[in-house]
């Protein structure tokens, strides 16, 4: 054991180290995003010395940061250094919060859906997803939706269509929230600033020796030495970091079967459609998005996430004054726009544009700027989606897909809000004045009828030819670049399609509303059309045969006997739900495997 | 979509439908009035729906009439007032849903019956 590693260090930057140090451990972790914070602070309990190797710093830094770019080269997709971020705490900096379990199905091989199925259960998982619901601060139950759906929000009883529960995490900031319990810790030390190279293994390739790491982006290395390795380092980042690893192995660690890289998915989605209620009162409640929202003032303040963005402590102090006397438009447009404007233009990456988008109008940035803060403190906030019924997806032979339906207000409200109509986009393209005349009693003032907007996030089936390569280039630190080819299926655009059919019918059928589709995904280039959710899966993935998967069911790459994975890129199976929580109870559940591993 | 009030309205053409098929205008205008009850914005709104789909599926009253009749089950089970009449209609608009018997209608997702009761409003217009 090194002797450095047992001084208390706690946050150790691998600047400060020597050129060639090494560091003993008995687990090293690479990556310090939600899986590898989880699986540290869970070993953390069992005795285990951990290095906890992160390869950002402690806040955001564009130079690090830079160091995640890639080449796009399928679909359209968000440039890949705003996509995931490098600084501790990982991704979970700019997560919103999206907690959800994958529901039985998604474990399960689907005849229709090639390449489908886990080699684990969700009653496999079940345990560590009760105990993954207190990392994200969500409370702790089964995700029923008993207790949460009542006779004051009621759930929707149509044929085929079952309501599924949605817990909002604060969202938990994993490196803020937690950086005091590894302060504290003796056993787990954090290294910062130190970027893996490559994994070193005997001259077989069965076992990793070490990691070699950058310290910074100098020339200055170390080296990790330790019993188990774990890569943490986000969907696409493990894939690159095996691929890399060239040694012994000349596809890459783990890669004899060319599998490492392929299967690259992320969830589309698309604003589907609208649906009018037959019951003007059609109470909507359980579908709203229930959770507290911070103030503008505490996205400015206490490193709140427009702090990051707003370039000066002036035009932070100009925008508080603002907000403090009042949010008043002319002020706004005086003062408070050419900031917005000034920040917008400084921002370094397309998330930092899109946040300061929503505030180039007044009324957007009002709303933000007088909203109520914590309306129900320290509850869990919550809302609930629409999905089909496992026997409906059997008989349309279509992927999972969940729908969330934001009510709207009556139709009246819905044409008097520009905004809303802007972020509509393709669904009002297809009002015309047939339509708004069919439902005209809806228009008129004395009415009140309900409207919903159908948002629709899909499966996609796993597809190896989407997927992460390595390029020629090189990035800062002389490592392979790497490009995106994601893609989607023929399959796919049926999942949108026959979803949003079968929920058009169940609500027909059941009299409960009728749907105003969002327009066939005709076009050639449709893929183009839909967003995505920067959940990155697929590239490592877990399957029984070395054949047919990176990992095994324990996370543990095949054919080297101490290298695991924890993160996204082991499913298989994508479900519909936001990967986080479930990244969160695989790691905890590899933390068990870990510390069992190491009693036996 | 169909409303309860227009399918009271509708049960009540229904039983006029042998004088409809017989074309004489004094009954035609008998049933203008008896459909008007209706706000103007709502009727007129069916009938924009029924002109758009006799656009793709031209068809007249008749045989219409002789549609909607057969699948509204009314020679085999006569209705005996507007509420059942009512209640027959709903049932098989749900049941359209259920059988996937739907039609489009410049993106809106419709039962072929309440479609074709849409038609049957705009011929009647037509004609009168």
């Amino acid at each position: 054991m090194s002797s450095w590693y047992w001084k208390t260090l706690l946050f150790i930057d691998a600047l400060d180290l020597e050129d060639a140090a090494e560091i003993s451990a008995d687990i090293c972790i690479v990556g310090a995003g939600a899986a590898g914070i989880a699986l540290a602070l869970e070993l953390m309990k069992s005795g285990r010395t951990v290095a906890l190797m992160e390869a950002g710093g402690l806040e955001s830094d564009d130079q690090a940061q830079a160091l995640y770019a890639g080449k796009i080269e399928g679909l359209n997709y968000t440039p890949l250094e705003a996509a995931r971020i490098r600084y501790f705490g990982g991704t979970t900096n700019h997560w919103s919060g999206w907690c959800w379990p994958l529901d039985p199905i998604d474990f399960e091989k689907r005849d229709w859906m090639p390449n489908s199925g886990w080699p684990i259960s969700r009653a496999d998982l079940d345990p560590y997803y009760l105990r993954a619901q207190p990392y994200c601060e969500i409370g702790k139950d089964d995700f029923s939706l008993q207790g949460w759906a009542s006779e004051q929000e009621p759930a929707l009883n149509a044929p085929g269509l079952e309501s599924r529960l949605l817990k909002f995490s604060p969202p938990t900031r994993f490196g803020l929230k937690f950086r005091p319990q590894f302060a504290a810790s003796e056993r787990v030390a954090v290294y910062l600033n130190a970027t893996l190279l490559q994994l070193e293994t005997t001259a077989t390739g069965e076992r990793v020796t070490a990691g070699m790491f950058a310290c910074g982006l100098g020339s200055r290395r170390c080296r990790v030495l330790a019993r188990h390795f774990v890569l943490a380092s986000g969907g696409i980042e493990n894939a690159k970091l095996l691929l890399q690893s060239r040694d012994t192995h000349e596809r890459g660690l783990g890669n004899r079967y060319d599998l490492v890289g392929r299967y690259f998915a992320d969830h589309p989605g698309h604003a589907r459609g609208l649906v009018l209620f037959n019951d003007p009162e059609q109470n909507l409640s359980l579908y709203k998005y229930h959770r507290q929202l911070p103030t503008l003032k505490e996205k400015i303040t206490d490193g709140g996430s427009m702090a990051a963005f707003l370039q000066t402590e002036a035009d932070r102090q100009s925008m508080l004054d603002w907000i403090e006397a009042g949010a008043d438009e002319a002020e706004y447009q005086r003062v408070i726009k050419p900031i917005v404007e000034r920040s917008c233009l400084a921002c370094h990456n397309s998330a930092g544009i899109a946040f300061f988008r929503n505030f180039e109008t007044f009324s957007g940035l009002r709303e933000v700027a007088l909203r109520p803060s914590n309306m129900n403190p320290g509850a869990v906030g919550y809302s609930a989606g629409l999905v089909l019924s496992d026997e409906q997806q059997r008989q349309e032979e279509i992927g999972n897909a969940r729908t969330m339906l934001a009510d709207r207000g009556s139709w009246s409200d819905l044409f008097a809000d520009e905004d809303f109509f802007e972020s509509v986009g393709v669904v009002l393209d297809n009002f015309t004045d047939l339509s708004r005349a069919v439902y005209n009693r809806a228009l008129s003032p004395e009415s009140k009828r309900t409207i919903g907007l159908m948002r629709c996030a899909i499966e996609p089936v796993p597809n190896p030819e989407s997927r992460i390569t390595l390029t020629e280039e090189r990035d800062a630190l002389g490592q392979p670049g790497i490009a995106l080819t994601w893609k989607l299926t023929e399959q796919d655009k049926r999942t949108f399609e026959r979803t949003e059919t079968a929920i058009g019918r169940a609500l027909g059928s059941s009299g409960i509303g009728r749907l105003l589709k969002a327009g066939d995904l005709n076009d050639a280039d449709w893929g183009n059309t839909l967003n995505h959710g920067w959940h990155h899966m697929g590239t490592t993935r877990m399957h029984a045969s070395p054949r047919s998967g990176v990992v095994d069911e324990r996370c543990r790459v095949h054919g080297v006997a101490n290298l695991h994975i924890a993160g996204s890129s082991v499913f298989p199976t994508y479900g519909y739900a936001n990967p986080t929580l479930t990244i969160v109870a695989l790691a905890l559940r590899l933390a068990d495997d870990l510390t069992v591993g190491f009693e036996s | 979509m169909i409303t309860r009030r227009h399918l009271f309205t509708l049960a009540g053409c229904f039983s006029l439908y042998p004088a409809l098929v017989s074309g004489r205008e004094t009954q035609r205008h008998e049933l203008l009035k008896y459909l008007h009850p209706q706000s103007d914005r709502a009727m007129a709104a069916m009938i924009r729906i029924g002109d758009v789909w006799l656009q793709t599926n031209p068809v007249d009253l008749t045989s219409l009439l002789r549609r909607l009749e057969r699948d509204l089950r009314l020679h085999q089970q006569p209705v005996g007032s507007t509420e059942e009449f009512a209640e027959r209609a709903a049932r098989r608009i749900s049941s359209d849903f259920d059988q996937d018997d739907t039609v489009d209608i410049r993106g809106w997702m419709l039962a072929a019956t309440e479609v074709r009761i849409c038609a049957f409003f705009s011929l009647c217009a037509r004609g009168l």
